[in-house]
């Protein structure tokens, strides 16, 4: 049996997205959390694939401590703050508006995420930085918008035009590791 | 005007006679119109690391001035837009993010016109760290009315912060949200 391709759950959003409110369809609410769920998981899990497969590729030379710890976290420790911290670290190293889109992006989508998960007051509220704000998850707004964030996301990992991820994995190596480094100091 | 210099160690010390006075130089100190009692050495790597230090110092007051001079601006442009334009002036101050006086420059020549428009209810800007994350930010919450075409609105807002000078959008998280 073939693996699972994570690309399966952005689709499942799209279906539940597009379900309509009939009588029967589940509550909206519902629907729509579990919708940014699945944009949010489709996006980190190509992330973790295409970061995990590019790093294994590194030659033994590369391959101290803290790369295999991050692959390590990649794997099972804290995967979710350190691809978030990683893609903070590329974009002060690569000039590239789309590295900038793809962590927002991610940020956002896991606050979204965590809100819709875990939080069932009728007003749930994301994280932010110095406070918490309201979202309301019976609009096809947030839905919407997870969408185009999950977008940014594919955007870097298939592009046709410019340098994918995978090719900035492969390609510049030292400013992965420099951003590796970087990132590991969140989980220490 | 006559002017001697002599190299000692690793300073130079000399007179320059301006008409009627002398007046006696060492390397990294003031002309003087007194002959020094006693020979304070100063050596050039000494006075090269003062001078940079001094630099350093005068470019920072000269950021500090210029950052709280965007504060201000700021503050005065959330005045003219009162409820739909909120800034936690606290935060900014006592959040250090590099090139913060770029990123607040830019905020007040793009914010009017996004103000302007009947489908952003409300802007809020902060700062600090996203959970998890390395840096401090210039946060912005942008609360756009309910609807498809707000959605899309959102996405040139955010474009437009993220896409600036790297010195300005590396350091600008945006959340947008709908009401």
């Amino acid at each position: 049996m073939p693996d699972f391709d994570p690309k399966g759950f952005k689709l499942v959003g799209d279906y539940l997205s597009s379900l309509t409110n009939d009588s029967g369809a589940p509550p909206r609410d519902a629907i729509n959390r579990t919708a940014v769920g699945r944009y949010y998981y489709s996006a980190f899990l190509q992330l973790r694939e295409v970061l995990k497969n590019g790093l294994k590729k590194y030659p033994p030379s590369l391959c101290d401590k803290d790369l295999r710890d991050f692959i390590a976290s990649l794997e099972g420790g804290s995967p979710h703050a350190v691809i978030i911290a990683f893609l903070e670290a590329l974009k002060e190293e690569i000039n590239d508006v789309r590295i900038r889109q793809v962590h927002n992006s991610m940020v956002y989508l896991r606050s979204l995420r965590n809100a819709a998960d875990y939080d069932l007051r009728e007003a749930p509220e994301i994280e932010m930085p110095r406070g918490r704000e309201k979202v309301n998850f019976s609009s096809q707004s947030y839905v919407r918008k997870a969408q185009r964030k999950y977008s940014f996301v594919e955007n870097l990992l298939d592009d046709e035009d410019g340098d994918k991820l995978e090719d900035i994995i492969r390609v510049r190596k030292n400013t992965v590791i420099d951003c590796i480094k970087r990132a590991l100091k969140t989980l220490r | 005007m006559a002017m001697s210099l002599k190299e000692t160690n690793q300073y130079f010390t000399g007179t320059i006679q301006a008409g009627q006075q002398t007046l006696y130089y060492e390397s990294g100190l003031a002309l003087s119109s007194e002959e020094p009692e006693e020979v304070l050495t100063v050596s050039e790597e000494v006075t090269s690391a003062l001078e940079s230090a001094l630099s350093a110092l005068s470019s920072n007051i000269a950021r500090a001035l210029l950052t709280l001079r965007e504060i201000v601006l700021l503050s005065s442009l959330q005045e003219g837009w009162k409820g739909k334009l909120n800034v936690d002036l606290e935060s900014l101050l006592e959040t250090s993010i590099p090139h913060k006086e770029l990123i607040l420059g830019y905020l007040l020549r793009i914010l009017p016109e996004w103000l302007d428009k009947p489908e952003v209810r409300e802007i809020k800007i902060t700062a600090g760290t996203p959970e998890g994350g390395l840096n401090p930010h210039i946060v912005i919450i942008a609360k756009f009315k309910d609807s498809e075409e707000a959605v899309d609105m959102s996405e040139d807002f955010e474009y437009q912060l993220l896409s600036a000078d790297p010195k300005v959008s590396n350091r600008i998280l945006v959340y947008s949200l709908f009401e």
